[in-house]
């Protein structure tokens, strides 16, 4: 732009003076709308408060979604996480469980009677006594 | 601007970040003093400036009203001296989104069978009175030299339409108007001496 520096410098000047002549004829139709505009966006600026005093209003939202969250981590850190940890001294309960769903096995508890499985084992060790001897 | 620094209470708190101002509620009222302040500043100039490159009275008020909502809602807290390049920054676009939408409509008016009327202006001769009269021979001269500035301009390229607008209209200096046309400030100087050179060339008999 330096080679022809004083022509635009005038040139800008007159082309400055006609728009802010433009500006300065624009009717009052415009300039009624163009305020109420203003005072709209004015209304709307006063009406958001700043984002310091927006930050308390939304603390009891965000408390309430950081209750939420811990909830929603606790619940899920008790949940079993795939297969189920081997205890000592279970083995043996699972074995009874097998037992006691096993309907035979129930049949046979439903008939107890322990004098006549005694007689039962004395008899077999009398027998293999004998066979022995 | 600066009477918002001279009317913000000295006991606020500086705790918003990023280059916000945080106001106390006393402070409200100076901010909003200052935003309109600054609004009633620009929007004359920003309606010229929209009118310039929407050629419609309606969608530039529509343009300048959009931009003056949106710096309200979104950079009101920002300082005061970041307010024009953002405000001018906002309307281009709003502009932008106007012309692309105008050019889908035109396409799809175009093969309607029917034709929208025009809206009928409201003829009201007290609000359309100019704010002022000249004299007659001066407001001849004037007026010949505002049409053939707005044809010339009309026919310049968008980009360069727009620094010029806002470097000579606005007074935006090339960092602002960088901002506000959201490009390098060497393309700031480009633009800008490419419109001189185009409408010196287009209004040098009636500007010299």
């Amino acid at each position: 732009m330096s080679p022809n520096v004083e022509q635009p410098l005038e040139f800008e000047r007159q082309a400055r003076a006609v728009l802010e002549e433009s500006v300065h004829r624009v009717d009052g139709r415009i300039r009624s709308r163009l305020n109420q505009a203003r005072q709209a966006a004015v209304a709307e600026a006063a009406r958001r408060r700043p984002a310091f005093w927006r930050s308390f209003s939304l603390m009891p939202a965000a408390g309430a979604v950081a209750a939420a969250l811990l909830v929603t981590m606790v619940v899920w850190h008790r949940q079993p996480q795939g297969e189920l940890p081997v205890i000592e001294g279970v083995h043996s309960t699972a074995e009874d469980l097998d037992l006691l769903a096993d309907g035979e096995g129930i049949d046979l508890m439903e008939g107890w009677d322990g004098s006549f499985y005694e007689w039962a084992v004395e008899q077999t060790d009398v027998v293999n006594g004998e066979t022995d001897g | 601007m600066s009477e918002f620094a001279t009317l913000a209470s000295p006991y606020s708190m500086p705790v918003a970040s990023h280059g916000d101002v945080d106001l106390s509620d006393s402070s409200i009222n100076a901010r909003s003093r200052a935003l309109n302040q600054f609004l009633a500043s620009v929007e004359l100039k920003a309606f010229k400036i929209a009118q310039t490159a929407l050629r419609d009275e309606e969608d530039a008020l529509d343009a300048v009203q959009d931009a003056m909502l949106q710096l309200a809602r979104a950079y009101a807290n920002k300082p005061a001296e970041e307010w024009k390049p953002l405000f001018y920054r906002i309307l281009e676009n709003r502009i932008r989104d106007m012309q692309r939408r105008r050019t889908v409509r035109g396409r799809v008016i175009a093969w309607l069978p029917f034709r929208a009327d025009d809206e009928e202006d409201e003829l009201d001769p007290i609000a359309r009175a100019p704010s002022t009269d000249p004299p007659p021979a001066r407001r001849l001269e004037i007026d010949e030299a505002m049409q053939a500035l707005e044809k010339a301009l009309a026919r310049l390229p968008r980009r360069q339409q727009q620094v010029f607008l806002l470097r000579t209209l606005e007074g935006l200096d090339v960092a602002q108007t960088a901002v506000a046309m959201g490009c390098s400030e060497g393309s700031v100087k480009t633009h800008y001496f490419r419109a001189l050179q185009a409408l010196r060339a287009q209004l040098g008999e009636l500007y010299t």
